[in-house]
């Protein structure tokens, strides 16, 4: 009973790993919006900022 | 077909052998999507050219710090014909690929722990943020560590140096911090070899590094960095602190550069997971390991970790070091160290896999158990994806910059002088890169030994460069007339003057101003200038070009030696071949 009960969970989390994978490849194949345009109007563009001043 | 290494377990002995390198080779596809089409990748500092001319600055004869020696010389030298383009793919799909078929003969001989540390080693926050970042020098080095850990024991346990440390130690080299995580790998693990094997292992590696180290003894007394360099330090990665993000390889400083589901709980989950397989496989790999290897990988993994977390926990010793050594902003970049851990996270998460694995009850649950290992780091960091969301899409060249490099190279033709990029800032954002953010490519674009301003601007606050002509660039600007400037500026070895007209400082008097002297190109968004003012062209003593020359020759003995000693086995293979079949047929 208990084997039977460890296979079906195993199959459910493979699974739903599998599925959650698949998923979230697709969207953000379709969803490609991680582009940091430099802020054009400034003279000089950031190289980067930290997380610190990022939650400011 | 290759050999396997000594220490390296046996090949997967099931008919699945195939598939840890095929699923590799897929994860490299999907991460780099769009990046492998047409067109060049600029992003941040990854800056490739259709035909980068060599030139005397990217041997390390700068004044400024070494940043991009020996990586800028060896891409000259392999990019000529004008296969820029082609060398930034080979690049781009050959660091994952390299680094998995390394980190695959680090773990157990089971297809799963070889799935499992395939998808460690090449979907991890570390690659997506320095591909993002363009660190790609960076990432070699973190590619080549896996083999050099496998090379590194096998001359401990046996004389004679292996062939591929002769082609993958340069490679590990291309930059500073990658060369010393390339020494460090093969030093630590040679650990316990005899002196005169491992004293002839840290020459190879000061081979393999010594562009960049005399460039920073000749010069270095002059690049310090300025005030403001921790901020390069290790940071948290998205919503998870510093010092957890780097135990799954995370903790850039560059938050712009973090994928967004670092911010939520994927973040938090990706590192738990990947902590809690490493601490379900250690006993196992423990057993397993032998001690020499074992303690060797910890080693390592606690120099990358401690490092990293060093810059974070006490920022102000990152600062000091670049304010007052020599060369040591080279090293600010606290998380580039996590590329040592590598080794031992991949071993044990592994590890962990297979005895999630072989705890499941029957073979059905151990295949599904087999894939949520394997997909689980995946799943967690799906916007990695298709080259980070497009964040990684190539760009064309606009024509004119072809234009104006025909223009400089008819008016360099037998002349010396340095050229200045204009405005004088370090990044641009450029339409035709769908303004994205890219560190100015002009200056590599076009051939002479190039001028252009390396202060850095980090949220708002800028970081003063290293280059110490820069402060006279700025003076020369400030003067009243475009006739003073262009005398100003050939009294500091500058005689072309190239000005961007699209760039944000476009004409801001602080960072851009008209130079007087013969207009050599003029388009809609370049301007050439050679000033007709005398120059004085830089010198260079003469110790320090024999000094170059000697590092050079260092290095390239390293592939050479390789190729020689690759010629020459295979000619005695076939000669060897021909007496055997001579032999049988009579």
């Amino acid at each position: 009973m208990g084997t039977a009960l460890g296979a079906i969970a195993s199959i459910v989390v493979g699974g739903a790993v599998a599925t959650v994978t698949i998923i979230g490849l697709v969207s953000g194949s379709v969803n490609s919006g991680s582009d940091n345009p430099g802020d054009i109007t400034s003279p000089t563009i950031n190289y980067g900022s930290t997380s610190s001043a990022a939650g400011e | 077909m290759s050999r396997p290494l000594p220490n390296e377990p046996a090949p997967a002995a099931d008919r699945f052998g195939w598939l840890p390198l095929a699923w590799a080779a897929l994860l490299t596809l999907v991460l780099l999507g769009p990046a492998l089409g047409r067109g060049y990748v600029l992003s941040y500092d990854m800056v490739w050219v259709p035909d980068l001319a060599l030139r005397s600055d990217f041997l390390g004869l700068s004044p400024a710090l070494p940043r991009a020696v020996p990586s800028d010389a060896v891409v000259a030298v392999l990019d000529a014909g004008g296969t820029g383009m082609l060398l930034q793919k080979l690049v781009l799909l050959g660091t994952p690929l390299l680094a998995a078929a390394g980190a695959v003969r680090l773990v157990g001989a089971s297809t799963v722990a070889r799935m499992v540390a395939v998808t460690v080693t090449v979907w991890n926050p570390f690659v997506v943020e320095r591909l993002w970042i363009g660190h790609w020098p960076v990432l070699l080095g973190y590619a080549v560590v896996p083999w050099l850990v496998v090379l590194g024991r096998r001359v401990r346990d046996a004389a004679g140096v292996p062939l591929a440390l002769w082609f993958l130690l340069p490679l590990g080299c291309l930059s500073a911090s990658a060369g010393l995580v390339s020494a460090a790998a093969l030093l630590v693990s040679a650990a316990g070899a005899p002196a005169r094997r491992w004293a002839g292992l840290a020459a190879l590696c000061l081979a393999a590094n010594a562009p960049w180290l005399v460039a920073g003894a000749t010069h270095a007394g002059d690049a310090r960095t300025g005030t403001g360099s921790s901020v390069f330090g290790l940071g948290p990665d998205g919503a998870v602190p510093a010092p957890l993000a780097a135990l799954g390889l995370g903790g850039i400083w560059n938050a712009e550069v973090v994928p967004g589901s670092r911010d939520g709980a994927a973040g938090w989950l990706w590192g738990a997971v990947v902590v809690l397989l490493a601490a379900l496989g250690a006993r196992a790999w423990w057993r397993r390991e032998r001690r020499a290897d074992a303690v060797g990988v910890a080693v390592l993994w606690l120099a990358g970790y401690g490092l990293a977390v060093l810059t974070w926990a006490a920022p102000g010793a990152t600062s000091w070091l670049g304010e007052n050594l020599p060369g040591g902003g080279l090293l600010r970049d606290g998380a580039r160290s996590l590329a040592l851990c590598l080794p031992l996270l991949v071993s044990l998460v592994a590890s962990g896999a297979e005895v999630v694995v072989a705890r499941a009850g029957g073979r059905v649950a151990a295949v599904a158990l087999a894939v949520a290992c394997t997909l689980v780091p995946v799943a967690l960091l799906t916007d990695a994806a298709w080259g980070i969301g497009g964040a990684l899409r190539p760009a064309h060249y606009p024509a004119e910059y072809a234009a104006a490099r025909s223009a400089v190279v008819a008016a360099a033709a037998g002349r010396d002088g340095d050229l200045l990029v204009l405005p004088f800032t370090s990044y641009r954002a450029p339409d035709w890169n769908g303004h994205r953010k890219v560190l100015d490519p002009l200056g590599r674009y076009l051939t002479p030994n190039y001028l252009a301003s390396d202060d850095l601007a980090v949220s708002g606050d800028v970081i003063p460069g290293e280059d110490p002509r820069a402060s006279s660039v700025r003076a020369a600007l400030r003067l009243p007339s475009a006739t003073d400037r262009a005398e100003a500026l050939g009294r500091l070895g500058v005689r072309w003057v190239a000005r961007e007209a699209d760039a944000p400082a476009a004409d801001n008097p602080v960072y851009d101003a008209a130079v007087a002297g013969r207009t050599i190109h003029d388009g809609q968004r370049l301007e050439v200038v050679e000033i007709r003012s005398p120059v004085a062209v830089r010198d260079q003593s003469r110790t320090e070009l024999v000094a170059t020359a000697l590092a050079w020759t260092a290095f390239a003995a390293l592939p050479l030696v390789g190729a020689v000693t690759l010629v020459t086995r295979r000619a005695r293979r076939m000669v060897t071949g021909e007496e055997t079949t001579a032999t049988v047929r009579r």
